[in-house]
């Protein structure tokens, strides 16, 4: 008996577009009512989506919920869909910031509502299918149209420069997946090869490349892992592959900042975890110090030019640049510390980055200027705001009892161990200096926007928080807190399939295979 | 006598200078046809050159145009028509020596073919009629 | 004497097989005697009497799939039955259906004359049909000729225009040398593939068996380079694309659209059937056969890549819609030629059906976005073809949506966006050549897929992402193009999402190498 949850969840805002459009016909339609059809699909899809969790006990290494059809006989594509510890809190991550994106435009945007709206709903459908397709192309798939709707949110509803950023956002992340779907036919060929079945069935796929060791050569395997790695890198993004980025951050509307910054940056990540560690351990080990050092380069990079932005969208969208860093830092160190920890920031990153994101937003609305330069003393028109700012803003520098810090810590917990690379303390120093930064542009900006002294009249009568504002930041407030003080419940849930995947990582032969020494740190770091 | 060489059988055909002969002596009388007479001509007869006799005949009439001038699209028409049917009846004289075979069997086929064929050649006749292409004014 | 005598007692006469074709042209006949007769509202009768003739050809070639009994021939070889033919059979009757219910409004708005249009369309589709079927050198250049003379006059039937004119006469004078190429071509092979004991052949197939016995190799491959030039320019192929923009931009809208998507695809049904299986690859590579094998599959491997990055790169620049989609198109025919190189290069026959049939995919995909994209070209630039610059795109995206959104979808599947039929067209033609080892051309496809991004988007942006400042009088959609649109709109998402069926229907029959006797 298969389940059809994932299926209903990657339809639902499919069919919430579907009504949202139908209801748009109707005589005596209200473009005001659009946005409660919005509401109300992309929340029934949270509650659907809390589903998954159920029945999730410690042990997560297989994938749950699985759907697996013939989808395209002649070529042997499946619609194989699942999700284990990996990707269930991403699908929640996606789901729970759907509609507080949704609710965030519930004003900001005046125009166009169908076409918003219906946009919306089905970039959602894409995400989702993004994080539970086992099938390589129908991943390419999803992965690629998640594109074409936030292309459309930011050309259309972003700021001044909205052409630029949309066509670069566009061309660069469209560029990077063309390679590997030039990978992905690659890799069904190897299988066809090997074993005589061509499939893009990843869960197939990592079966028989862990356990046939001839199936693949090792420059096949690096080929692929670059081709792959590209696509996920530009989508993280990697210095120095993120330019993108601040153009896109900056130039869309608030709630596709959230939305790209909280879903679409961790499809790059989680990419790397599940396909270029699932498929190409031994690569991966290969590329790591590479990696790492563009990691390491990021943090730094991302956390200095955040630093000098005079706008606050900027510098939010540079931190960006600097957490993701944090978050491949992790992912190639190849320790169970490192790598839930990895997961643990992408998770943190999307609550606490989608709230800074949120915040701006509110105050753009108000004085339809980011610029930090024209704020200052908002702490005394708006003492609500100016408190969950900065709550929002040290969970995002990573102080204890706040979300940012378990990740960070954990990661570089696990860089510190890590027998990736050489004289990995040096890098974790390096990458520790990327918190210290953080919480110098954070604070410096904290300091000029909410307290300081006020440098405009406009200021002085800017109304508090409202009530649908409260509601909006206040899940990703609790959910901060929590994930800061409560880890537990995620990282066990993760714990099994990060070390399914980890396993091939460190060492290349299947479990109950001889061990084969590959140096004294090998052995130190499990 | 011309169909008899070109459907020589398969054991006479040798290298390329026997089989393309006939083509060979074909292409040698199509040259000297049209050249022969000119340069024939040039030795017979008389030269004598005016200003009256360079100019174009047109039936003894003056002419009161230059010769590049553009014609109406009508001649264009009953030349087609008329090289449409000139062709047919080119087609069907090797089509009923071929079809005629050595026993008759196979006639009353080619009969209905070569009907249906020129029944279309008809249809756009009356096609192009019915358009008014042969109506002159 | 006995030679001719021989065939003509036994012609192996078989009227079902050409079914189809009977079928158009004496639709054809009848549209065209209809159109002498009629009076008034004669564009619906037709029109309708050609939509029929077309869907009962359709059936007639799904009937002949249906009744398999085995990759079949007759008229001594010259005409076959396989499923290379069935399936591009199938694209022309959506092309041409496609066409009738686009050129409605245009024919409207021009008050031209209808029923010439739907007979010159019924015998061009009638010729494409031929293409396809054809088992000899002979039937391919006929039904050229039938297709490429009704496509002359269509490119010319604004006769008012001079844009159209122009377009017309050098459509006619390349497409003419390119005829002329063709038929040089088939002499020689014809001489080249004479025996000692043997007059020399036109079948694709026998030419096949006696590429290794033949007197004059130097011949055969003179001819071989011949056929591929004037079929490179038939599907306008880098270097003998140059004829292809100012023949589509001045040619009437729903004509390009037709000349881009069914013209073209005849053109490689024919191509792929007599280089793939009169010049099939060859077990022993030092031989005849062999070498003229490696001659053309490197030459078309080359062409492909040329073929996309010269239509790609070029297409950036242009201003006018119709000469953007007319670079797309030798764009997209180079996509296609990849999966051909893969077909010529496979080394079974299972490998090679399933690259054949990716390339009738592919095209069947290109046609389908292709008349969406050029049925709202066609219905933007009104009368007289006016408005088609890309500037007269500016801001109409919340204007005109329907028409604004339908464009950016067929926009996004020509660019190979998942989800749309230009995605899956894309994967099967290349998964076909990563296959057969040709990385390095897929590389080069999905590189210029990414630059070709770059103009897709454009007008995706002109109309979307820009305010308009002149006023905009949205046209009215006609039935008939709505009906085209919603076809070509349900196309693109079926054909993008579930291909399966086709793509088992257009492989189920092998092609297998037909010699006759």
């Amino acid at each position: 008996m298969q389940s059809h949850l994932l299926t209903i969840l990657i339809l639902l805002p499919v069919i919430g577009a579907g009504t949202t459009v139908i209801y748009s016909l109707t005589p005596g339609a209200r473009e005001s009512h659009l946005r409660w059809i919005a509401l109300a699909f992309t929340t029934l899809s949270f509650l659907v989506s809390l589903l998954l969790i159920q029945g999730a006990g410690g042990g997560l290494a297989a994938f749950r919920f699985a759907e697996n059809y013939s989808w395209i006989t002649a070529i042997g594509a499946r619609y194989h869909l699942g999700v284990d510890g990996i990707s269930l809190w991403l699908v929640l991550l996606t789901t729970l910031l759907m509609p507080i994106a949704i609710l965030s435009s519930w004003t900001a945007i005046a125009q166009r509502q169908l076409t918003y709206f219906v946009l919306m709903l089905l970039l959602e459908s894409a995400m989702i299918g993004v994080f539970v397709s086992l099938d390589l192309l129908l991943f390419y798939l999803f992965f690629e149209a998640s594109l074409v709707p936030m292309f459309f949110l930011i050309g259309v509803w972003g700021g001044e420069r909205r052409i630029y950023a949309a066509v670069k956002f566009f061309i660069y992340t469209a560029v990077g997946s063309l390679l590997m779907l030039v990978g992905i036919i690659a890799l069904y060929f190897i299988h066809q090869t090997a074993t005589g079945i061509g499939t893009f069935d990843y869960v197939v796929l990592t079966e028989t490349l862990r356990t046939n060791v001839m199936a693949i050569s090792p420059r096949a395997e690096f080929w692929l892992f670059l081709a792959f790695a590209l696509a996920f890198c530009i989508k993280v993004p990697l210095w120095p592959l993120h330019t993108w980025l601040p153009d896109a951050h900056t130039e869309a509307p608030t709630a596709g900042s959230v939305i790209l910054a909280g879903v679409l940056l961790k499809m790059g990540t989680y990419g790397l975890l599940r396909f270029n560690f699932g498929l190409f351990p031994n690569a991966s080990r290969q590329f790591a110090p590479l990696m790492i050092t563009l990691a390491v380069i990021g943090i730094i990079y991302g956390a200095l030019v955040a630093m000098v932005q005079p706008d606050v969208k900027r510098l939010v969208a540079y931190s960006s640049v600097s957490h993701m860093g944090f978050v491949v830092l992790g992912l190639f160190s190849f320790t169970e510390q490192g790598m839930q920890g990895a997961l643990y920031q992408m998770l943190s990153h999307g609550v606490s980055t989608g709230a800074l994101f949120l915040f701006v937003g509110m105050i753009y609305e108000r004085r339809h200027t980011r610029m930090i330069s024209d704020f200052g003393g908002l702490a005394r028109p708006m003492p609500w705001f100016s408190a969950l700012f900065v709550i929002a803003s040290l969970s995002s520098i990573g102080l204890p009892f706040l979300n940012g810090f378990v990740g960070e810590f954990l990661i570089m917990l696990g860089s510190w161990t890590s027998s990736a690379v050489q004289h990995a303390w040096i890098v974790t120093m390096l990458a520790g200096t990327g918190v210290i930064w953080a919480a110098v542009y954070m604070l410096w900006m904290l300091q000029r926007v909410v307290f300081g002294t006020k440098t405009s009249e406009a200021n002085a009568k800017l109304s508090d928080l409202n009530l649908r504002e409260f509601a909006l930041v206040l899940p990703l407030m609790v959910l901060m807190l929590f994930m800061g003080v409560y880890p537990g419940p995620f990282l066990s849930r993760t714990r099994a399939s990060i070390e399914a995947t980890r396993r091939f990582l460190v060492n290349p032969r299947p479990a109950g295979a001889p061990d084969v020494a590959k140096g004294p740190r090998d052995n130190q770091s499990r | 006598m011309l169909l008899q060489a070109t459907t020589t059988t398969a054991h006479n055909i040798g290298g390329p200078g026997t089989a393309y002969l006939p083509v060979m002596v074909f292409f040698v009388f199509a040259v000297a046809f049209p050249v022969m007479p000119l340069i024939l001509g040039r030795f017979l007869r008389p030269w004598k050159y005016g200003k009256d006799k360079m100019r174009p005949y047109e039936c003894g009439i003056d002419p009161e145009t230059g010769a590049h001038d553009r014609f109406t699209v009508r001649y264009y028409i009953v030349a087609m028509l008329f090289l449409i049917f000139d062709v047919e009846t080119i087609f069907l004289l090797p089509w009923a020596i071929i079809f005629m075979g050595k026993d008759f069997s196979f006639t009353l086929f080619a009969l209905i073919e070569m009907l249906i064929f020129i029944g279309i050649l008809v249809v756009g006749y009356y096609y192009a009629w019915r358009k008014g292409a042969l109506e002159w004014a | 004497m006995s030679l001719i005598a021989l065939q003509a007692t036994n012609p192996d006469i078989n009227l079902t097989l050409i079914a189809p074709e009977l079928i158009i042209g004496i639709a054809g006949v009848l549209v065209m005697m209809i159109d002498a007769f009629a009076r008034r509202g004669q564009r619906w009768l037709t029109g309708g009497l050609s939509i029929v003739a077309l869907i009962a050809a359709g059936g007639a070639s799904i009937w002949l799939g249906a009744g398999w009994r085995g990759a079949r021939s007759a008229f001594n070889g010259m005409i076959v039955l396989d499923d290379l033919r069935l399936s591009f059979t199938l694209i022309f009757v959506v092309v041409s259906i496609l066409t009738i219910l686009i050129a409605a409004a245009w024919i409207d708005i021009e008050k031209l004359p209808a029923g010439e249009f739907h007979a010159l369309l019924l015998f061009a589709t009638c010729g494409m049909m031929l293409m396809a079927s054809a088992g000899d050198l002979v039937i391919v250049f006929l039904g050229l000729e039938i297709l490429s003379i009704a496509t002359y006059v269509m490119a010319g039937f604004r006769r008012t225009d001079v844009r159209s004119n122009e377009s017309s006469l050098k459509y006619f004078i390349l497409g003419s040398f390119a005829s002329a190429f063709l038929l040089y071509g088939i002499a020689l092979i014809y001489g080249a593939t004479a025996t000692a004991t043997l007059p020399g052949t036109t079948n694709i197939a026998t030419i096949a068996g006696r590429l290794n016995h033949s007197l004059y190799p130097p011949l055969l491959l003179a001819g071989a380079a011949m056929l591929l030039v004037g079929f490179g320019f038939k599907i306008a192929t880098a270097p003998f694309h140059v004829w292809t923009p100012d023949v589509y931009e001045g040619a009437p809208t729903p004509v390009t659209a037709f000349m881009a998507a069914g013209p073209k695809a005849a053109g490689f049904a024919s191509f792929m059937r007599v280089f793939v299986f009169g010049f099939p690859i060859a077990t022993a590579a030092a031989s005849t056969a062999g070498y003229t094998h490696k001659s053309w599959l490197g030459t078309l491997a080359i062409m492909a890549a040329l073929t996309m990055s010269v239509g790609n790169i070029v297409a950036i620049v242009q201003n006018n819609v119709k000469r953007m989609l007319a670079y797309s198109s030798i764009a997209h025919a180079g996509y296609a030629l990849v999966g051909f190189v893969a077909a010529g290069a496979a080394t079974d026959a299972e490998q090679r059906s399933a690259a054949l049939t990716s390339v009738a995919f592919y095209l069947l995909t290109y046609a389908v976005m292709n008349m969406g994209a050029f049925a709202i070209v066609t219905l933007i630039a009104r009368g007289n073809d006016r408005r088609t610059a890309v500037e007269d795109y500016n801001g109409i995206g919340f204007l005109s949506p329907v028409l604004a959104f339908s464009l950016s979808l067929f926009l996004l599947s020509l660019l190979g966006m998942p989800l749309t039929a230009g995605f899956m067209g894309k994967v099967m033609v290349f998964t076909t050549a990563v296959r057969q080892g040709y990385l390095w051309l897929v590389v080069i496809g999905v590189l210029n897929t990414a630059v070709s991004a770059y103009y897709y988007l454009r007008l995706i942006i002109v109309m979307f992402f820009r305010e308009r400042n002149t006023p905009w009088d949205a046209p009215r959609l006609p039935v008939s193009v709505a009906l085209a649109l919603v076809i070509t709109i349900a196309g693109v998402f079926y054909l993008g999402l579930f291909p399966g069926r086709v793509l088992n229907a257009f492989g189920a029959h092998p092609s297998i190498s037909l010699s006759i006797r």
